[in-house]
């Protein structure tokens, strides 16, 4: 509910803002889809940012959203059930790893030629977690899955976090000023995240990302 | 029959009446149609009404699965607000409000349609969509979008929050009517991730004005 309030305050200032038709300031709206390095794969990630450019597109500032969701990310992890359990008579639990993130994006853009560069910097929440796929979803009793993810990971089936993140990207500009292409590495910090299965929190800290966006802007 | 009640209605309208039909699947529906009749109110202002039946895939009721059986019926009331329009870009910001009635019709699997397992939800999306033209009859339109929805029966319970992103071609075949095909996509959460994790669409339609020009921008479905 907290990011639903955010995304909507975001949106109301943009709006605000659009209609405001002040020389310097503009907007963008920025769809993406990127992979995170994991340790021994790379996960899809889907995401998007938009909101307001001050400065005549010299500084961006607006929200950032992106998931590796589990769906898209067919990698399975396996561990062993806490406290000697079973589930579906198997004490060796297969999962899934789900990831979502909204935070807030400032990022300082300048121009090298016909390419725009940014560093975008977001300070946000990061939300991630395991789950069961497929037909041990499936509950042996009827409850929901989440109760026999809790029972079986010992509470600690998903975590959250504050999340830190830095990157460059680089934008070119696609028929027009108003549209352009880009593409990015980010660095991302999640201190404290952790779960059953990563106590250690590895999985999503210290982790590089890249993105593939289009961006619509105004000029 | 809602299809031949909104004609019926659209053609009942004054001008300026737009009206869409979509047809598509999606990661929760096998098979969806979603129709869609708005009004424009002015220069930037649309209001509407629509109605969408879909054959479900993969959706929830009480956070817990029901996959191909059943049906799942909204109706809503958008809007959208034209933000800015400079050049060949017109920038859109969009709400929709709806209800939703879903179920399935033998969830004791004793092949009798003696019960029935339904729910019904409270539906909400805000989102902001880009039209741009990219020649003299074809259209981009690209955003992003949250929807929610929030299960009222027969459990409270936050069933979903969506980021969504959105892309799509729009071919004018007329100044009257525009064919379209588009895509969305994005990471989902809800019900201590017991519903769904991510979701996706694909959808053709066609859109046309009972008078004057058709308007680019179309809503997206539920």
């Amino acid at each position: 509910m907290k990011n639903l309030l955010i995304s909507l305050l975001a949106l109301t200032f943009c709006a605000l803002a659009a209609q405001a038709q002040a020389p310097k300031v503009g907007w963008f709206i920025a769809p993406e889809v990127g992979g995170m390095f994991h340790e021994d794969h790379v996960g899809r990630v889907v995401g998007t940012s938009f909101g307001l450019t001050f400065f005549q597109n010299r500084l961006k500032v607006g929200v950032l959203g992106y998931g590796r969701s589990g769906p898209i990310n067919p990698r399975e992890f396996q561990v062993e059930a806490a406290n000697g359990q079973t589930y579906r008579g198997s004490s060796t639990l297969t999962l899934r790893a789900d990831h979502g993130i909204i935070g807030l994006l400032v990022a300082p853009t300048f121009k090298v030629g016909k390419v725009a560069l940014d560093i975008p910097l977001v300070i946000g929440n990061m939300g991630a977690g395991f789950y069961f796929e497929g037909e041990d979803r499936n509950t042996p009793d009827g409850q929901r899955v989440s109760v026999w993810e809790d029972r079986m990971m010992d509470g600690r089936d998903a975590g959250f976090s504050i999340l830190y993140e830095g990157g460059l990207r680089a934008f070119w500009p696609v028929k027009a000023e108003d549209i352009a292409l880009g593409a990015g590495l980010h660095y991302s910090l999640t201190p404290g995240w952790s779960t059953y299965y990563d106590p250690e929190g590895g999985f999503y800290n210290q982790r590089l990302r890249f993105s593939l966006v289009v961006q619509f802007q105004s000029r | 029959m809602l299809l031949i009640l909104s004609l019926v209605l659209g053609f009942q309208l004054p001008a300026q009446t737009q009206l869409s039909l979509t047809l598509g699947r999606s990661q929760q529906d096998n098979f969806l149609t979603h129709l869609n009749v708005s009004q424009v109110v002015n220069d930037r202002l649309s209001l509407g009404f629509s109605g969408q039946f879909g054959s479900p895939n993969l959706r929830f009721i009480e956070a817990k699965p029901i996959q191909d059986e059943g049906y799942a019926v909204s109706l809503a009331l958008p809007g959208s607000f034209k933000l800015t329009e400079s050049g060949k870009t017109q920038v859109f910001a969009f709400f929709q409000l709806g209800y939703r009635w879903q179920g399935i019709f033998d969830p004791d699997g004793n092949d009798m349609w003696d019960s029935i397992l339904n729910s019904q939800a409270l539906l909400g999306e805000i989102g902001l969509m880009v039209v741009r033209e990219l020649g003299p009859r074809l259209n981009l339109q690209s955003g992003i979008s949250f929807p929610i929805a929030y299960e009222l029966q027969p459990t409270r319970l936050f069933e979903n929050m969506t980021t969504l992103i959105h892309a799509g071609l729009f071919y004018e075949l007329e100044s009257s009517a525009l064919l379209y095909l588009r895509g969305t996509m994005g990471p989902s959460f809800g019900a201590s991730g017991d519903s769904q994790k991510f979701l996706w669409s694909v959808q053709a339609g066609m859109a046309f004005s009972l008078s004057g020009s058709v308007q680019s921008f179309t809503f997206p479905t539920l």
